[in-house]
């Protein structure tokens, strides 16, 4: 769809107007790590509800972020989905549970859809740098998953089914979804178990080919939770997850032979929480996380064994006008990871040697209160066991206009520092295929990226008319500035020398990133319209764009309750301008365009249904022309219908 | 012997036996007991796939010896297999090797069956590859007999060459004068050093040299040199050969047999003209590289080993020049046989041969099946 289709469109539907407002205030936390407004936040925070994830999620989050503005969301070739933010790629975006990293099973990047929704209370986005309160690879932005801390007693019972049409793999192949939350409060503790299993089937876009499009997959998600919170505002919480995934596709005829290679994974997943806080004026948050992995193709398997260990601790002083917040964090990353060997008895290789990495972090942001403005400033440094000291700094800043006539002026600018550590895979990874011709090494003498980064935000807030009719217009210019950022490169050298191609981790790229997102957001009685606009001019040192960024995307969403009290819920978005990358031949497709559609209604308390329709025009890569080397932007996807129901008992 | 062979033995052996049992053949023919059914000559298939043999894996390859004569694979070290001359070809992950033992010099020769996987710019065809199985190919394969033969000088052998040896100096075949091919760089690695040298200008006397002057750049990794420091010259006199010439580059300088050498060259005595071999050497626990554009200003330690020094002697497969495969085609990292069909002259027989597949039926790659035939007139 052009993009004159696309804004015409939207007119249209600004035309449709009801009148209902749906304007509610959230707190949020990323931004300062203490809770404060949404509004008065002075870092620019966008807020997914726990009703809106239902709403657009299948799950998990995989897609569901792709309704937040500026956001880009890509799905890897481990079929996984991550997103980019502000042209930094997903190696560059921090996802964070409860203001702790999780693990990161492909480079420095979380897959989403290994994260279930189920006892998600909000999820936050701070787009932009913000490695100052949390670290490693918060370059681009930062999404917090803030899981639920209260409830009331309940217990909820939903199923819902999915089917990808006419690209079925088996016309009678349907997904399954089945989730059970359950909280209930014993003698002043809260426990929590919600329980998820995902059945997918996969798509296959031409049944005439071995190769299937997407791999059918089953996922487990188990969540256990206790909690106390005692009279004098001491607050404990345990918390363990178990996650399960088992994912295969079939991929190649095995040249010569009968059979064939599929893709296969097989992860399995415990992490373990707690924390132990006052209020909010000191909280030690531990986290253990261990990821086992078995993945690759059926003929060539690895195991990975990723831990990751951390305690954040934080202390918060209010002195009148400023509010200060500090904390120490000690964080550990293991990996192993070895080839499988493919005869009995033989042992396999070893690309991983057990490595590990330890950093002693330490950060303080100072708040300062000003009338209804507000500045920030932080630091934080880094002690590294593999690469020394590093530090970041950055300033922030709010500053709120006359407040008359019901609307407002805000302006938040910030301009610091931001990092990526290497990770243990780019510093020591061993990828022989040397009698294929090529290997992939690591380096151990990599340094850490690094981007100076600049934002600037105008927000305009006016209530129209009434109290349930508002306007809300954003624009935020950001400008970063990275260097040292890590790529495989070429040694041409040695390539030249062994008739191998030899690539390694290397520091080298530089690139400047800036962009434009401009957001309007329109709640009108019973209908709210969000509209934005990213453009994005990303370059290496060279003035070459960078790969795989998307020059231009829309997203329109339109909320609409009609009778009956159902709601309605359409969203829009539209990419375009992306550029191929040096190995890539030519350009297949540069812009796409999905078209989301639910509807959902709660009959009584205990019933609620919802149904809907995913990319309705079923725009979809063109896996023949990606394999021949072409870009294809279009997401590998497909045309999903879906329905649930769900119960609540109590 | 071949299978051919073989069976036609057993069909010999098999009708002696039948013949030894005439007599009470004949006398159950006599009082009509119903005879056993004749002997069924088992039929020789031509085309018929072997394998999978396994290579073993990245990390731990393993060769597979193979003897044409008996259609058998020979358990043989690679030590026992550098004296044997049974086997004709060995196969070690995608590398493929003949006998260069001189009882059987295997030679070979690809035929120009599927030369159209290519295109006229030599271009892969990947839609070739990919569409081709063994069954596809069968026909092609049988189609090649003894009348698709070349003659002997056609054949290729795998061979060895000195990394340096003869390189350093030009040959004129037409005036037979030998000069110094001073744009020959050679690279050696030895002792945490590196040293780009060349022949400058060279003097012979009879069939020998009599004096030749190295160019030499010297880089001391140790030192924590990067670049080759600048050249200097080293003129050595080889009219007073003895055993040998040494040098170590370290010093710039000759040295004796025992000291810590890392070139020489062989004295060589020409009707009663002493003078020097026209080959250097490097030492066992040294490497070079040809730096044949003299790109090189200086070697990254870190990364020497992947420039690709190679010993003082080196093996040269035939086969490297007609690769039998094609890799990642269809970006599965797979290799993709061309189903070619090479020509394999042993000491006893010309077969052709076909390789089918480099995997397993579970896909595991290092496996090789073939089929393969001694070569029949049509």
């Amino acid at each position: 769809m052009k993009l004159t289709a696309v804004v015409v469109c939207l007119f249209g539907l600004c035309m449709v107007n009801q009148a209902r407002s749906t304007v509610m205030e959230q707190i949020v936390v990323t931004g300062t790590r203490s809770s404060i407004d949404q509004s008065d936040s002075p870092v620019s925070i966008d807020v997914i509800s726990a009703t809106q994830l239902q709403k657009l999620s299948h799950g998990t989050l995989a897609g569901a972020l792709n309704y937040i503005p500026g956001v880009v969301a890509k799905r890897n070739a481990k079929d996984g989905y991550t997103v980019q933010m502000q042209g930094f790629d997903e190696n560059h975006v921090l996802i964070l549970m409860d203001s702790q990293p999780l693990i990161s099973p492909t480079g420095s990047a979380v897959d989403l859809d290994q994260i279930g929704v189920v006892d998600i209370e909000r999820i936050e986005v701070l787009r932009g740098a913000a490695s100052v309160l949390y670290g490693s690879s918060a370059m681009g932005g930062v999404i917090n998953i803030i899981t639920r801390k209260k409830s009331e007693n309940h217990l909820k019972l939903k199923y819902q089914t999915s089917s990808y049409t006419q690209n079925n793999i088996d016309s009678s192949d349907i997904g399954h979804q089945i989730q059970l939350d359950a909280s209930q409060n014993i003698l002043g503790w809260r426990g929590n178990i919600s329980l998820q299993k995902i059945e997918d089937p996969g798509f296959d876009y031409d049944p005439n080919t071995i190769a299937q499009s997407a791999p059918s997959t089953d996922k487990h998600f188990v969540n256990l939770g206790l909690s106390k919170q005692f009279d004098d505002a001491f607050g404990l919480s345990l918390k363990a997850r178990y996650f399960s995934d088992d994912k295969q596709k079939q991929r190649y005829e095995i040249p010569g032979q009968a059979g064939e290679i599929s893709y296969l994974s097989e992860v399995e997943r415990w992490q373990y929480d707690l924390a132990l806080n006052q209020g909010e004026v000191w909280r030690v948050q531990g986290r253990y996380i261990n990821h086992l992995e078995t993945s690759g193709d059926s003929n060539s398997l690895r195991d990975a064994d990723i831990t990751l260990m951390e305690i954040d601790s934080q202390y918060l002083w209010n002195i009148e006008d400023l509010e200060l917040v500090s904390g120490l964090v000690l964080h550990t990353d293991e990996l192993y990871q070895i080839k499988n060997a493919t005869e009995q008895g033989a042992s396999g290789t070893v690309e991983i040697d057990d490595k590990a990495r330890d950093s002693v972090e330490a950060y303080t942001q100072l708040s300062w209160q000003l009338d209804e403005h507000e500045v920030l400033a932080g630091i934080r440094a880094q002690h590294d066991s593999e690469f020394g000291w590093h530090s970041a700094a950055r300033v922030n800043a709010l500053f709120s206009f006359s407040e008359f006539q019901q609307q407002q002026w805000k302006l938040r600018m910030g301009v610091g520092q931001s990092y990526r550590v290497p990770t243990l895979k780019e510093r020591f990874y061993v990828f022989d295929h040397s009698n294929l011709g090529y290997m992939v090494l690591g380096n151990e003498e990599l340094e850490p990226e690094k981007a100076v980064s600049a934002n600037l935000e105008i927000t305009y807030v006016k209530q129209l008319g009434n109290s349930n009719r508002d306007l809300s217009l954003s624009v935020n210019t950001h400008y970063s500035k990275a260097e040292d950022f890590i790529e495989t490169v070429t040694d041409v050298e040695a390539t030249a020398s062994t008739g191998l191609l030899i690539s390694r981790y290397s520091n080298v790229e530089e690139a400047v990133l800036k962009g434009l997102d401009l957001s309007a957001n329109l709640a009108w009685g019973k209908v709210d319209y969000q509209l934005s606009y990213s453009y994005l001019h990303a370059t290496d040192h060279n003035g070459s764009h960078l790969s795989d960024r998307p020059t231009h995307q829309i997203k329109a969403n339109l909320d609409w309750q009609l009778p009956f009290d159902i709601h309605g819920l359409i969203y829009l978005v539209y990419e375009n301008g992306s550029y191929p990358t040096a190995q890539q031949l030519g350009i297949e497709k540069d812009d796409w365009s999905s078209l989301n559609l639910s509807l959902s209604q709660s009959f009584n308390q205990n019933w609620h249904w919802v149904a809907g329709v995913d990319n309705v025009f079923d725009n979809h890569q063109n896996t023949d022309a990606v394999a021949a080397g072409l870009l294809d932007v279009r997401p590998l996807s497909s045309r999903r219908v879906f329905a649930g129901i769900s119960y609540q008992f109590y | 012997m071949n299978k051919n062979f073989i069976l036609g033995l057993s069909m010999v052996l098999g009708a002696l036996m039948s013949a030894c049992g005439s007599s009470s053949s004949n006398n159950d023919t006599e009082t009509g007991v119903t005879p056993d059914p004749a002997p069924v000559e088992e039929e020789v298939v031509e085309g018929e796939i072997l394998g999978p043999f396994t290579t073993g894996s990245t990390s731990e390859p393993k060769s597979v010896y193979f003897d044409l004569e008996t259609a058998t694979v020979l358990e043989l070290t690679d030590e026992e297999a550098a004296a044997d001359s049974q086997w004709d070809i060995a196969f070690n992950r995608t590398q493929v090797s003949l006998n260069t033992h001189a009882d059987n010099t295997v030679g070979t020769y690809l035929t120009d069956v599927n030369s159209d996987f290519y295109d006229d710019q030599g271009n892969v065809l990947s839609e070739m590859f990919l569409n081709a199985d063994a069954d596809s190919e069968l026909e092609d394969y049988l189609a090649i007999s003894a009348d698709d033969a070349p003659s002997d000088d056609a054949y290729s052998v795998d061979s060895e060459e000195y990394v340096i040896g003869d390189k350093f100096y030009n040959y004129d075949f037409t005036t037979h004068v030998v000069s110094a091919a001073d744009d020959a760089y050679f690279i050696v690695s030895a002792d945490s050093a590196y040293t780009k040298f060349r022949a400058k200008s060279l003097t012979t006397s009879g069939r020998t040299m009599a004096t030749i002057t190295l160019g030499i750049q010297h880089q001391s990794a140790l030192d924590g040199e990067t670049e080759f420091a600048s050249e200097i010259d080293l003129e050595l006199d080889a009219t007073a050969c003895d055993t040998g010439i040494y040098v170590d580059f370290d010093l710039a300088q000759t040295v004796n047999q025992e000291d810590a050498w890392d070139i020489w060259i062989p004295c060589l005595t020409d009707e009663d003209i002493i003078g020097a071999d026209f080959q250097i050497f490097i030492a066992d626990d040294a490497s070079a590289l040809l730096d044949g554009e003299n790109s090189y200003v200086g070697i990254d330690s870190e990364a020497a080993q992947y420039y690709g020094f190679q010993s003082n002697l080196t093996s040269v497969k035939a086969f490297a020049a007609t690769p039998w495969y094609q890799y990642n085609l269809n970006g599965g990292h797979l290799l993709w046989s061309q189903y070619g069909v090479y020509l394999l002259k042993t000491s006893t027989a010309t077969y052709k041969l076909q390789i089918t597949s480099y995997y397993d039926e579970a896909g595991t790659s290092g496996n090789y099946s073939f089929r393969f035939d001694e070569l029949s007139a049509e």
